[in-house]
Order: C-alpha cells, then structure tokens, then sequence
C-alpha cells in the first residue's frame, strides 16, 4: 500500500506543479480570492484558539523550567530554554497540530464532498483544472497562516512565560527579551520558517490528495476525514522530529554531551 | 483516421460505472452532426458520453479527437485532462448530476469560470465575465435572481436550466448533454425542449445526446445510436430510426408527456404514413 501510496502522491505533487505553471495561476483574481479565503478560514479564525493554547503552554513551561532550573542553579538560563522548548519545538508542533484538527479534516471533507457531488468533474468538463482553482489556494492560504500562527504561537508563549515566571524569579523584562536575542540565532529563524511553511504544506497537500483521490461516494467522505488527520498527524510527527535531528545533528553538530 | 471526423474511435473498450466491460467496434462523428444515443444499457451510454467528453479513458483502443490521438489515462494521474485544450475549449457540457460549484452563488461560479477558461487579462475579459453569463442565462429563459442564488436554493428546473447556461456559456460549437429532461414534469420538459431546440436545431453545433427521452432526441437529432445489451444494435439516420423502431417510439409517445406531444404526435404520424 505505501509504495502506490507514495507514487500517486508523487504524481500528485507534480501534477500541481504543471497545472499552476501552465495556468498562470498567480496572475488569476479568482485563485487569489480563494488563497485569501483560505488564509480566513484557517489563519483569522484560528487566531483565538492558538492563542489560548500558546497561553498555556507558556505557563507550563516556566512552571516545569523554572523548578528544575532552580534545582540546579540555572536560574538564568530561563530565556535560552524558552527559545529552544517553544521557537524551536513546540510552536511549530503544536500550532500544526491544532491547523490539522481544525482545518486538514475541514479541507479534505470539503473536497471528497466535491467529488461526491460532481463538482471535480464539472470543473474537468470546462477545462479548469482542480489542482490549479481548489488544490493549490488551499495549500498556499494554508501554509502561510501555519506560519503566521506558529508566530502568534510563539509571541505568546514567551510573553505568557515570561509573567507566569514572575511569580519565581524576578526578572526585569529587558534581561528576558535581551537573553531571548542572544539565544536566537539566525539558524533558528530558519528552522522556525522551515518546520512551520514545510509542516503547513505537507499537511495540506495531504488533506487535499485524500480527498480528492476517493472514488466519488458519499460515504467515503467520512473515511477520507479521517484518513487525512491521522496521516497529517504521521507526517506533522515526523516532520518535526526529522528536521530538529537534522538541525541539532548536521546544522549545530551537536554531540552527547555538548551543548545547544 | 481521419482529420474531418471529429470523435473516431476503433476497437475501443470501455468501462462502465457497473464495472462491466463494452466494446465498441467504430464510431466515427463528423462536424456538426446531432448525435442521440439511446437504449437500455444505461451504463453505456452514459460511459460512452463520458468518453467522448474526455471525462473518462479508454481501457484500449484507438480514440482520435479532432485528429489528435488520445492516450489511455495513466491509473496513477487522474488529473490531468485528457482532451487538447483548444478542443475542451470548444465544448459545453451539461451533466445529469447539474454539479455547480456549492460555495458560490451561480453566478459567481459562472463568472469564475468563464475568467478561468478565457483569462481576465484585459478590460474586454472583464466585462465578458459578467456581461456573458447574464446574456446566456436571459437567451435560456432563466430568472436573473437565480445567479444570486447558491445552488442549493434553486428548484430542478432551475439547476437543469444553470447548468444548460454554464454549457453554453463559452458559446460552444460541440455540445454534449447528459439526460437534459430527467425527472422533469410535462411544463418544465417542454420549456426545456423548445429552449434547447431554439438553441442547436438549424445550427452548425454538433451534438451528442444521450438521453431516454426519444421524444426529446427525435426533435434535435438526425442520427441515432442505439445501445442494447452491452452492444450497439443501431446506428442510422432518423427516417432508418423511425422506420426501424416506429412502434416503440409512437408507445413513448403515446404514454409521456401528453399536453404539449400531441401535436409533435400529428406531425410523427404524418411522417411515418
């Protein structure tokens, strides 16, 4: 099964690849206006429950920090963990986490309903491609607002830290945004940007394969639902974790032993 | 082949939506023919329509459109349309199901894809967009409101009548229709038959119907198909039809539709005698 799997989706990806190139889809209003929908529905609407979820994810990980740094003596060391639990792992993981339940199920059972209705069919009957009006809008107005969230995420978390750890050790807010630039390197921009932009895209191109590969059938919808959430939550797992290992690993040399 | 043949299609095997297999032997379609296929295999007819709109591949064969071969559809790419794009260009097909775009209103999806077809790269486009559809939908009677409306708010009529406009919307010169007059009543079949009539009798469009309606195909086409039994049993000019099968076309027309046949009834008599 995965071998046919991974050869239709290949397919898939290049078949988008040449129907957008060969539509100009960047100089049409109409798929504009579906990217900007797109970046409605997923980024916009999603705004407040990240951020909840950024809230508390801040004041966890001062909690769970700030007694083991203390344990240590590592009382300063709050800003440097923060960027590496929250910039580098946890922002992007969860926030794609959360774009999966929400949206990747909203999309592939919006496109499986398509398909069930003849409407794919439809749009191949006047000779517009489905890849090019519905498949990448989705993905493009999808990937960015992971991205864009994963920044709202992060913005969050630190500043939710940061006055949950008020409560433990007092820091004046320049140390803890000074401490935070130092730590911050420009390979951590790039990871960010990488995981949250390649996560965004995987997931929705996934959400988008699913549901377009069913044979038509209504009740199929349902199954290609959740079909693209757990694959979405395969991918978004090893994503993650194959692009830290290949930062810590091949990007900063990290050895056991060393130090982040 | 040919290049004056528009469809020609030999030792074609198709698969209908019953998984069965049909073969067909040859079929050739010439410019600007009016074309019913007919029978009792549904499933082939409608998997013949379908293949001919390039909606469906054959399992093999040989398919020629417009003179250009057509390949067997990779299993791996359903994507990809199998039809040369100056050629989809110049069809309009209307499907049984009268899909629209659900998330729109008609007209929004009329206009997105007349821009999707011609482009919206000038002012001209842009006025076509919204100047065309309107246009269209007055020519076939329909109720402007109706584009305000999504697809879900309209009644069968309606939706027949949407996707008859988004057929004719880029004023196409191959018209392919699937079942048009299905579950409609006596009033609404006949506005339909006279609307679409007004349409493709007397001009140089070429038409493939495929339809259970005999009534409706004898007043638009002048060759017909017939497909029984996974096989086609017929294939003929309309005075070889209505000699062929004057009974069961005179039953049809004696058990359906009787308020606005009665005088189509006349006429067929006259004829036949």
């Amino acid at each position: 099964m995965a071998p046919s799997f991974l050869g239709f989706f290949s397919t898939y990806v290049w078949e988008l690849f040449r129907a957008s190139k060969e539509d100009r889809v960047f100089h049409r209003r109409d798929v504009r206006t579906v990217i900007l929908r797109q970046l409605k529905f997923t980024g916009a609407q999603s705004f407040r429950l990240v951020g909840i979820a950024a809230l508390f994810v801040g004041i966890m990980t001062v909690a769970q920090s700030t007694a083991q740094l203390q344990r240590f003596g590592g009382g300063n060391a709050l800003g440097p963990l923060l960027v590496a639990a929250i910039i580098r792992e946890l922002g992007p993981l969860l926030t794609t986490l959360i774009v999966v339940a929400r949206s990747v199920s909203a999309v592939a059972s919006e496109l499986s309903s398509m398909k069930a209705n003849g409407e794919i069919e439809l749009l191949h009957s006047v000779g517009v491609s489905p890849l090019s009006y519905l498949v990448l809008p989705r993905v493009l107005g999808g990937a960015f607002s992971v991205f864009l969230l994963c920044i709202h995420f992060v913005a969050v978390a630190l500043t939710s830290g940061y006055l949950f750890g008020q409560l433990f050790v007092k820091m004046p807010l320049a140390k803890f945004v000074l401490d935070i630039l130092h730590t911050l390197s420009p390979a951590d921009i790039v990871l960010f940007t990488f995981k949250s932009l390649g996560a965004g895209v995987g997931i929705f191109l996934l959400a988008t394969f699913v549901g377009l590969r069913t044979s038509g059938r209504s009740y199929e919808v349902p199954q290609a639902t959740t079909q693209a959430v757990v694959y979405s939550f395969l991918l978004t797992f090893t994503f993650q974790a194959a692009t830290s290992l290949f930062y810590y690993f091949v990007v900063m040399n990290f050895t056991f032993g060393g130090s982040l | 082949m040919s290049e004056n043949f528009l469809w020609d299609l030999s030792c074609v095997t198709l698969r209908a939506r019953d998984n069965n297999f049909r073969f067909l032997s040859e079929l050739k379609i010439s410019r600007g023919e009016k074309i019913a296929i007919v029978g009792s295999d549904i499933e082939y007819r409608r998997s013949l329509l379908r293949l001919l709109s390039g909606l469906e591949a054959p399992k093999s064969g040989a398919v020629f459109v417009d003179g250009v071969s057509i390949p067997g559809r990779d299993e791996r790419d359903p994507w990809r349309d199998l039809f040369p794009k100056n050629f989809r260009r110049k069809m309009g097909i209307s499907l049984q199901s009268d899909a629209l775009i659900s998330n729109v209103s008609i007209g929004e999806c009329f206009e997105t894809l007349f821009r999707f077809k011609y482009g919206d790269h000038n002012e001209g486009l842009k006025q076509g967009a919204i100047r065309v559809p309107r246009e269209v939908a007055t020519s076939l009677g329909m109720n402007l409101s109706c584009l305000e409306k999504r697809p879900a708010e309209l009644n069968a009529l309606e939706k027949r009548l949407a996707s008859l406009c988004l057929a004719f919307l880029t004023k196409p010169s191959i018209l392919m229709m699937d079942n048009p007059s299905y579950a409609l009543d006596d009033e609404a079949w006949s506005y339909l038959d006279s609307t679409i009539a007004k349409l493709v009798v007397g001009t140089q469009k070429t038409l493939v119907l495929s339809t259970g309606d005999w009534i409706l195909a004898d007043s638009l086409c002048d060759r017909w198909i017939v497909l029984e039994d996974k096989k086609i049993i017929f294939d003929g000019n309309k005075k070889a039809f209505r000699s062929t099968y004057k009974k069961r076309l005179t039953d049809q027309l004696s058990t359906q539709r009787w308020g606005k046949i009665r005088s189509t009834i006349e006429e067929l008599e006259i004829k036949i005698a």
